[in-house]
């Protein structure tokens, strides 16, 4: 009885404390899996609100004044990644001073090469009332100019970062297959003045573009429920023959009906709490006043683009394709002098010294540097590689203080490989009249590879993740490295600069991810190779 | 075993072809079209060599962007650009170790004495942020705001706010943003000592952004960041325009810093005040010189 007691006891124990374990095991699993998860979902998916000038809604075909019967699509080089253009940068792609760059619309480093019609024509009057506003009327020198539509085709396959107009009907659509025909975004919300006036340190400047629609359609009746003045919401519509008439279809009708378009400006002017639909030419020429337009926006992030390119800009363009090869140099190059010093150490102390003062102090020593904060080492480098030495902020400072950070721990995980390979091994070569360094060299290194080299790698994910050092030695240019003494960047420096430049989260992001896939893939290298060379000695 | 090894070398290759890829696509020559970009510095194709410029963090963009275009004209330069921040800048332009130097604010006294010079290249204003999506006030007068960071008034209620104490994030005293704030909003008053500190533009964008209740200043180009608000101060908004109108007074110039000019400094800071530099400021949201 007794006995059963104790042993049903003993197994209640043995079952709450496993539960204890699985839980911890739980808790530290899911918070690994949170952190990784989180980095790795904000890298590959972008959600933020933006604040546009205009509204969401996209119109493919737009119309001149002049012509309103022959309406215009804007067709782009296939390279360029762009899904919907704002009609202020169309304008401004043409009317600019200097020569635009895809980089301000879709971060690509590619300069925009508009084209125009050429002479006195119809599509020249059309295209250019399109591409032009009354603050901005001139057109670039860097516009090409063409003679008809039907050169545009070629002109857009053949010049990398094109864009122009061309007449709808022109081209069938199998044609258009090659290029891309690119939306615009050109409807704006305009208010009475009195709607953003300030009124006890309140204003309404914003508004949210699902909350576009309830303006118009009655859901909201005044202006304090969403934050402005205690005004009625008076919804007002222009009706024409052109893309305002698109407009007005777009909406359940409460609203009052123009078809003359300088009374509706001036109702809208006038009428207090007024709100309308108006085409952000109009916005700018009648000068307006007009609500901001936050859009809810998920996008992609991390792509392969993202990969290949080069970083322009301080990273806010092009990719990072630069900085992972600087990475992987700097990786090469702190190996290429760390491990042979590190494991040469190591053998010193485990095979040739004898156990006195001093080597204890050394070992002391190599403990202690191993737990130094890195930024210890940045400001030793910076103090004796880049000022003593003369050597500059750069490639060749930033190697050898990482080398340094990286000895300590390559010489004590190598020596408890070494410690770990049996006397036996040694007694045997030796008793076969094996010299010392045969035995080390055949026996004993052999027997301790795998641990050295998971030493090595250890020490390559902390050069990989370092940060503190590298600010001081390796400085911030994110070129391609192509001297010793050139200053570079690697990833994780530009992760720091992308954050603390407030250039851009989302990038910060998703070069974070790419770093912990170098870091997997370093880690499953490795493993491999261990697991290589264990089968091997087996065998 | 064999199959692993198989795939790690498919990866690389993979990835070696990736980055040729890349180095292509940027070499790639752009069927030219017939009209060139309008240059108007001068141009000497004798102009060669490694330059190594440095400091502020603010005019960060604007050099860097300018390093970029100019490079167009003139591939056998090489320039590089370090932020290390104002104060470092100078340093390195008086030792010598950068041939030209940027700062975000004006030179102290001592630094003048030891040779070095400044030329504006930019503007910039300096505006007040709020948290935008705890914060609902949109407008305050720069007396309050000075009252704010003295810490004379802790709750937004006294300003018709909702009742919750203000969260006041300031600048570290380096800061050349920092400086100008203190000298155009503050004045006399004394700042408040428990405010927290942040080490940059981007650093306290993020964190007003982030902070419910907070208020903090940031440079021009950064009010667009992410949870962010700009107040209007005595109603005048923070804009270019009204930095040129004089009515917004929060505003700096960005310089570049040297002891002497060389042929190729001269050339780029040449390049920086030409139409094409000012348009380079433009587009970064700074402000060009009148």
């Amino acid at each position: 009885m007794n006995i059963q007691q104790s042993t049903r006891r003993a197994k209640r124990e043995e079952k709450v404390a496993k539960s204890v374990v699985y839980l911890f095991v739980f808790l530290t699993l899911s918070v690994l899996v949170w952190i990784v998860g989180y980095v790795l979902f904000k890298g590959f998916v972008t959600i933020k609100d933006t604040s546009y000038e205009v509204t969401p809604s996209s119109i493919e075909s737009i119309a001149s004044e002049k012509y309103p019967e022959e309406p215009y699509l804007l067709i782009v080089h296939d390279k360029v990644r762009v899904d919907e253009i704002l009609y202020e940068e169309l304008i401004e792609m043409y009317t600019k001073r200097r020569q635009a760059n895809w980089g301000d619309i879709t971060q690509q480093n590619l300069k925009i090469w508009p084209f125009m019609y050429a002479g006195n024509t119809s599509f020249y009057d059309a295209a250019s009332e399109l591409v032009t506003s009354e603050e901005s009327d001139e057109i670039g020198d860097h516009v090409s100019y063409i003679n008809t539509p039907e050169e545009a085709l070629s002109y857009i396959e053949n010049v990398e970062g094109s864009a122009g107009l061309v007449p709808v009907g022109v081209f069938s659509e199998d044609q258009l297959k090659d290029v891309k025909v690119v939306p615009v975004r050109m409807v704006g919300v305009a208010v009475n003045d009195g709607v953003t006036a300030i009124i006890d340190n309140m204003q309404l400047r914003e508004i949210r573009s699902d909350e576009v629609d309830h303006l118009f359609d009655g859901t909201y009746t005044n202006w304090n429920q969403i934050g402005g003045p205690d005004l009625r919401i008076v919804p007002i519509v222009y009706q024409d023959s052109s893309i305002y008439g698109e407009l007005t279809t777009q909406l359940g009708n409460i609203a009052e009906v123009y078809t003359d378009k300088d009374d509706f400006i001036s109702t809208l002017k006038n009428t207090e709490g007024a709100v309308a639909r108006v085409l952000f030419k109009d916005l700018e020429e009648e000068e307006l006043t007009s609500l901001s337009i936050i859009k809810h926006e998920v996008k992609r992030n991390l792509t392969i683009h993202y990969l290949i390119e080069e970083p322009a800009r301080s990273g806010a363009w092009g990719g990072i394709s630069t900085i992972i090869i600087n990475t992987l140099v700097l990786i090469i190059f702190t190996l290429v002098f760390s491990s042979p010093i590190g494991v040469m150490a190591a053998i010193y102390l485990i095979e040739y010294s004898t156990e006195n003062r001093f080597i204890r102090i050394l070992r002391l020593g190599t403990e202690t540097l191993a737990g130094i904060p890195s930024i210890v080492f940045g400001l030793f480098g910076y103090i004796f590689f880049v000022e003593l030495l003369d050597m500059g902020i750069g490639f060749i400072s930033a190697t050898l203080t990482v080398t340094l950070m990286i000895l300590p721990t390559i010489i004590r995980t190598s020596e408890e490989a070494l410690k770990s390979v049996p006397n036996t091994f040694r007694e045997g070569s030796l008793a076969l009249g094996a010299t010392k360094l045969t035995t080390i060299y055949k026996v004993v290194l052999p027997a301790a590879s795998p641990g050295i080299l998971s030493g090595i790698i250890l020490a390559v994910g902390r050069v990989i993740g370092e940060t503190a050092v590298l600010i001081y030695t390796l400085g911030s240019n994110y070129e391609l490295v192509s001297s010793p003494t050139s200053s570079a960047r690697v990833l994780s420096l530009h992760i720091y600069n992308l954050f603390a430049e407030a250039i851009s989260f989302e990038r910060a992001f998703s070069t974070a991810t790419v770093l912990i896939f170098m870091i997997l893939l370093v880690n499953y290298g490795t493993n491999t190779l261990i697991g290589r060379i264990n089968t091997q000695q087996r065998s | 075993m064999e199959k692993r090894l198989s795939v790690m070398i498919v990866l690389l290759m993979v990835a070696a072809t990736i980055f040729a890829g890349g180095k292509q696509e940027t070499q790639a020559p752009v069927t030219a079209p017939a009209s060139a970009p309008a240059v108007t510095a001068t141009y000497d194709s004798t102009f060669k060599g490694d330059l190594a410029f440095g400091g502020s963090t603010t005019v960060d963009p604007i050099i860097t962007a300018a390093i970029e275009e100019w490079k167009e004209l003139y591939p056998n330069v090489h320039i590089s650009y370090e932020g290390v921040g104002s104060s470092t800048g100078i340093k390195g332009v008086l030792a010598g170790t950068y041939s030209l130097g940027a700062a975000s604010r004006e030179l102290k006294a001592a630094e003048a004495a030891s040779g070095a010079v400044t030329t504006a290249v930019a503007l910039d204003a300096i505006a007040v942020v709020v948290n935008s999506n705890s914060v609902s006030l949109s407008n305050l007068s720069v007396e309050d705001v000075a009252k704010i960071y003295a810490g004379e008034i802790t709750n937004w209620k006294e300003l018709g706010g909702a009742d919750s104490s203000i969260v006041v994030f300031n600048r570290d005293e380096a800061s050349g943003t920092y400086e100008t704030f203190e000298k155009k909003v503050m004045g006399k008053t004394e700042f408040m000592k428990a405010a927290s500190v942040t080490t940059g533009n981007g650093d306290m964008a993020a964190k007003v952004g982030a902070t419910p209740n907070a208020i903090g200043y940031v440079g021009l180009g950064f009010i667009s960041e992410k949870g962010l608000k700009p107040l209007s101060l005595n109603g005048v908004e923070a804009s270019i325009k009204n930095v040129y109108n004089g009515t917004y007074a929060v505003q700096r110039n960005l310089n570049v810093v040297f002891t002497e000019l060389g042929k190729i400094e001269d050339a780029f800071v040449n390049y920086i005040l030409s139409k094409d530099g000012q348009d380079i400021v433009a587009d970064l949201d700074f402000i060009p010189l009148p």
